[in-house]
């Protein structure tokens, strides 16, 4: 299997646990980045020795990868990412849900409309981190406080482009819906929804990658668990290095979920980018 | 809809003024006024930007008059109808849906038999030449065939009356030589009302009973045009003299300044 992200981000791994040459030989315009990323690796590790850097300021990646092992060994970090994890999904579920029926909502009933976009404009506006600390007031330090700060960061970018899409439909097929005597609801099912699934994928990549921050920052802010509440903690007892170790698990959790919701997105919405190749003629 | 000789659709004094997005007054339609008989052949030809697809847009019931009356079989048209079918100008397929897909979907939307409905669609799929194209998407299929797969669908639920606005204009030149004789068989056996926009004058000789001849914007009725040629017709009525001088007569009124009546069979 081939990971590669727009991050820039490569992760490379096969069943058998080992690089598998030919997938390598299709990705050769990975190589450079394979190659830089060593090259930084070898050049960081060198520049922390050279300097005789103490590892409470920059640990060498070395040092990085062994805190990598003896945290997964050890179990610690599993805990807390399984924590964080669940954060993180039932949170962008949530943000997705609500982000999706506003937006419906908005798009397609007046009086909705007219009655709450102006506030959820203004709210978007606001920085939703701002009013993580009153979630963990009235939520707790346990997860439910993290979901619904995670939830209400995916939410806006869904909902926006869930708006935006639902506006985007083009006008012919509007039409021929209409021309066919179709429900406002066929029209929605049919039509509507189909036309805009491109853009409220693109709203669920931004959603996914925000609700990894949302729930980072909310364990920031208070918690009892998490990779977000464990980087505080290291942090405070100058274990730099296992910080590093935390960084690297929440880049991959970041990377994979981006992954999957990018993967399913081009499942799904197959035919874009394919309409522009129509050829006209015959 | 019944006996023939019966009109199907009246237009009385129909007007159209679209108002822009700047306030402006656009009039499209003024004074129109005609008659289409049941299991009639019309063809609206008229220089471009006269108000045609303004008009199939009326008697489909998506766009509101501004003045006038117009019926089908009689009654008002205020939205609509189950009765007529629908070709655009481009062929508004839904890329998400595959051919056989697009081309049932009045079945899903008129929730008509599906069992019955479903069998008529794959024979009209073969009828357009795409039997073997059921399975593929809108964009593996070039315009010519996309627009096809639109006739097919505007036929699956056999409405009496078809409006069709420059459906051939995307094709080649045989594509559209066989779309044409398809489509006189099929008038022919089903027997339905056909109101066909086109920019060719030799294609709505060949397909007409009647041929409407707009002025120029607002467009109103020039002249109506009988098509005298015997039925059936196929690609040796083009080469006959009467053809000739009535495709000449037409082409008289539309002018050389409108070179789309130029367009060749
Ligand atoms: N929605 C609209 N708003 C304003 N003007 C329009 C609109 N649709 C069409 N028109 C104008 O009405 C006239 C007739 O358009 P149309 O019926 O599409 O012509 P045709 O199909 O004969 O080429 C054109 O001048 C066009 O610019
Ligand atoms: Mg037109």
């Amino acid at each position: 299997m081939v990971f590669y992200s727009r991050t820039g981000l490569t992760v490379l791994c096969n069943k058998a646990g080992g690089f598998s040459v030919s997938r390598l030989a299709v990705h050769k315009d990975k190589i450079p980045s394979i190659i830089f990323l060593f090259v930084a690796l070898i050049s960081w590790e060198g520049l922390v020795r050279f300097l005789d850097l103490p590892p409470f300021l920059l640990p060498g990646p070395i040092n990085v990868l062994r805190e990598l092992y003896f945290g997964l060994a050890g179990g610690v970090f599993l805990v807390h990412t399984w924590v964080t994890f669940q954060e993180i999904i039932a949170g962008f579920v949530l943000g997705v849900g609500i982000g999706f029926i506003l937006g419906v909502l908005i798009s397609e009933i007046r009086i909705v409309e007219q009655t709450i976009y102006p506030y959820v404009v203004a709210l978007q506006a606001l920085p939703k981190m701002a009013i993580a600390p009153l979630f963990v007031i009235w939520f707790g330090f346990g997860i439910t406080s993290k979901i619904v700060i995670t939830a209400l960061v995916a939410l806006f970018p869904v909902l926006v482009n869930v708006i935006v899409g639902l506006q985007t439909v083009d006008a012919k097929q509007l039409d021929l819906m209409n021309a066919l005597n179709g429900s406002k609801w066929q029209t929605f099912r049919m039509c509507k929804l189909p036309s805009a699934l491109p853009i409220i994928f693109a709203g669920l990549e931004i959603a996914i990658v925000l609700a990894v921050i949302g729930a980072i920052v909310g364990e920031f802010v208070g918690a009892e668990a998490g990779l977000g509440y464990l980087i505080l903690l290291l942090n405070f007892k100058l274990q730099i290095a296992t910080v590093f170790a935390v960084l690297i698990i929440l880049s991959l959790i970041g990377v994979l979920l981006h992954y999957l919701v990018r993967l399913s997105g081009k499942k799904i919405v197959f035919w874009v980018g394919e309409e522009k190749r129509v050829v006209i003629g015959g | 809809m019944g006996e023939p000789g019966r009109p199907i659709i009246q237009v009385e004094g129909l007007e159209k003024t679209y108002l822009t997005r700047t306030g402006e007054r656009v009039k499209a339609l003024s004074d129109v006024n005609f008659e289409i008989y049941d299991s009639e052949f019309v063809s609206v030809v008229g220089p471009s930007g006269c108000g045609k697809s303004t008009l199939l847009r009326i008697l489909l019931g998506i766009l509101p008059k501004s003045k006038g009356t117009v019926l089908l079989d009689g009654s008002p048209i205020e939205g609509p109808s189950n009765n007529i079918g629908v070709v655009f100008q481009e062929p508004v397929l839904f890329p998400w849906l595959n051919v056989f897909q697009n081309a049932c979907l009045p079945i899903r939307v008129k929730k008509l038999d599906r069992a019955l409905y479903e069998e008529r669609s794959r024979a009209l799929l073969a009828m357009v030449g795409l039997r073997d194209f059921s399975n593929k998407y809108p964009f593996e299929l070039s315009g010519g065939m996309q627009q096809r797969v639109s006739i097919a669908r505007a036929l699956v639920p056999d409405p009496p009356v078809l409006l069709m606005d420059e459906p051939f204009g995307a094709l080649d030149a045989l594509t559209r030589e066989y779309m044409n004789l398809e489509l006189i068989r099929i008038w022919e056996e089903s027997r339905k009302t056909i109101l066909f926009i086109t920019h060719s004058i030799s294609e709505a000789v060949l397909l007409s009973d009647r041929v409407f001849i707009l002025s120029p914007r607002p467009g109103s009725i020039r002249e109506i045009v009988k098509v005298d040629l015997p039925r059936r017709r196929s690609l040796e009525t083009i080469s006959t003299s009467e053809f000739g001088q009535i495709a000449k007569f037409i082409r008289g009124f539309l002018g050389q300044g409108d070179g789309e009546g130029t367009a060749v069979l």
